[in-house]
């Protein structure tokens, strides 16, 4: 059988990877904190029919040999954190990390997550939360009679009390890092789970260990660009369709050999 | 009449070889730092032969603002140990291990100058332009580019790397590497070339098959009757 039809396929099947790559970056072109994905391919292996220097003849031999491979695979789909803009919302309880590090959150199951996006809210009790409701790790809580919240670039947060003039520090936000952020998992929800790739956290005050520092009243934007996800989008289209036409040609080529035995 | 059947045979077989060539390379037109492959066709003890070369002919080298890639703006290939020894890419696309060593995507150790992993740890790591890697602004290390003597002995092993097949003294250092830190290289495959090889080597086989359907008709059906009249 002609291994065009097959190599041809592992192009065709890569390039709808990338469009799905490329189709969930543009999705997330406004979710605060997300990190561009992209789609890596990698050639498979070589059949070498005849490597170079067999004998031709007794006394010569080829110069060049015969390799052919056999198409390509999605080797990773990586994330790239690049720093996205800042956007200045006001609000004191949104935070930004200028540099490296998460946010560390706490599931319902009891597991923690790790998030760029810094737009908590306050729960029921005062608790500093994630839009879905996780609370943040070390759990910070802001009294009920609280006037004004100020968060530092290292992450000590305080507040003002109602009939006090002093403000009161009341806890410190930390920062996780890891060895390898690639090797992180994304669940959805803008969070993040540590792996066996990505290491375990070590967690630090903003600004220290070459950690990111906070900035209140910002959010981080999405680091995608519309226009390179475009350009992209035409490429892996482009691909996709020469792909297609080499699946035809060899198609075709194996009809005629069909019509060689009448 | 039995060689021109042969001779015959080979051109077919040979077109649909180049077109496996043909295909792979498009399969691997987004593939980072992929080199092609240059189907040609010999003259062989009977009949024709096919046979590839790989095209070292540079990629495009676009800018990504990802600090873990690196591009080969010239002439060379990074150097990574892999349990068979040492082999040879062009695709810059590197990330972290869980140790913090520079590795490739598929876990294998990117090799610096002095043939050791390259160790980057959680600090801010840059790739300078010349190969020298930086971690909060300290080097530790210098990124291993090595050229080859004879282009030929070097042989496509699939998984983006390449393995040299020829004398170890073959193998030299570049001394000021023609590394770009945040830059990837495309894959050098043109999508326009490929499908004018695809098609001219599509007429190709069309029409050796034809001849071949032509002798196979002639052939079998005189034997078949000269045969029958003994």
């Amino acid at each position: 059988m002609l291994r065009a039809l097959y190599t041809a396929a592992t192009g065709m099947q890569a390039q709808q990877v990338n469009i799905d790559t490329i189709a969930n970056n543009i999705a997330n072109v406004n979710t605060t904190g997300f990190k561009q994905g992209r789609a890596e391919f990698q050639d498979l292996l070589y059949q070498s029919i005849r490597p170079a220097g067999t004998a031709s003849s007794s006394s010569t031999q080829y110069p060049v040999g015969l390799q052919v491979g056999l198409g390509t695979r999605p080797i990773a789909t990586d994330r790239i954190y690049r720093q996205g803009d800042f956007r200045q919302t006001g609000n004191p309880l949104d935070l930004v990390i200028e540099g490296k590090g998460f946010f560390q959150v706490r599931l319902p199951s009891g597991e923690l997550a790790y998030t760029r996006d810094g737009s908590f809210h306050m729960n029921a009790e005062g608790a500093l939360v994630t839009a879905s409701g996780n609370p943040l790790e070390p759990q910070i809580t802001i009294p009920s009679d609280a006037q004004e919240i100020v968060i530092g670039s290292d992450g000590t947060v305080s507040v003002t009390q109602a009939g006090q003039a002093a403000a009161q520090q009341i806890g410190t936000i930390q920062i996780a890092a890891f060895q390898n952020p690639g090797g992180l998992n994304s669940i959805g929800g803008n969070l993040l789970v540590e792996t066996a790739a990505s290491g375990t956290a070590t967690t630090a005050t903003p600004g220290e260990n070459g950690l990111g520092r906070v900035n209140q009243g910002f959010l981080e934007q999405s680091n995608v660009s519309v226009v390179e996800e475009m350009v992209n989008m035409i490429v892996a289209q482009r691909a996709y369709e020469v792909n297609s036409r080499a699946v035809k040609a060899a198609d075709d080529m194996l009809q005629q050999i069909n019509s060689l035995a009448r | 009449m039995a060689d021109s059947f042969f001779d015959t045979y080979t051109a077919v077989d040979t077109r649909m070889k180049i077109v496996d060539v043909i295909a792979n390379n498009l399969a691997n037109a987004n593939t980072i730092g992929f080199k092609r492959d240059f189907g040609h066709i010999l003259e062989g003890e009977v009949g024709t032969v096919a046979a590839t070369q790989v095209d070292l002919a540079p990629g495009q080298i676009v800018s990504t603002g990802n600090e873990l890639d690196a591009a080969l703006n010239g002439a060379g290939f990074f150097v990574v140990d892999t349990p068979n020894g040492q082999r040879y890419t062009r695709a810059g696309n590197f990330a972290l291990s869980v140790d913090g060593e520079l590795v490739t995507k598929e876990g294998l150790k990117v090799l610096s100058t002095s043939d050791k992993p390259i160790s980057v740890g959680q600090g801010q790591l840059e790739i300078h332009d010349g190969g020298v890697v930086t971690v909060d602004g300290n080097e530790v290390g210098t990124l291993k580019v090595v050229t080859f003597n004879d282009v030929q002995k070097l042989e496509k092993e699939g998984l983006s790397r390449f393995v040299w097949t020829g004398a170890p003294n073959g193998v030299q250092t570049v001394s000021d590497p023609p590394v770009k830190g945040g830059y990837l290289e495309r894959s050098n495959v043109s999508a326009i070339d490929e499908m004018v090889h695809l098609m001219s080597s599509y007429r190709e086989f069309e029409s050796v098959q034809r001849a071949l359907k032509t002798l196979m008709t002639d052939m079998d059906g005189k034997l078949v009757q000269e045969l029958g009249k003994l």
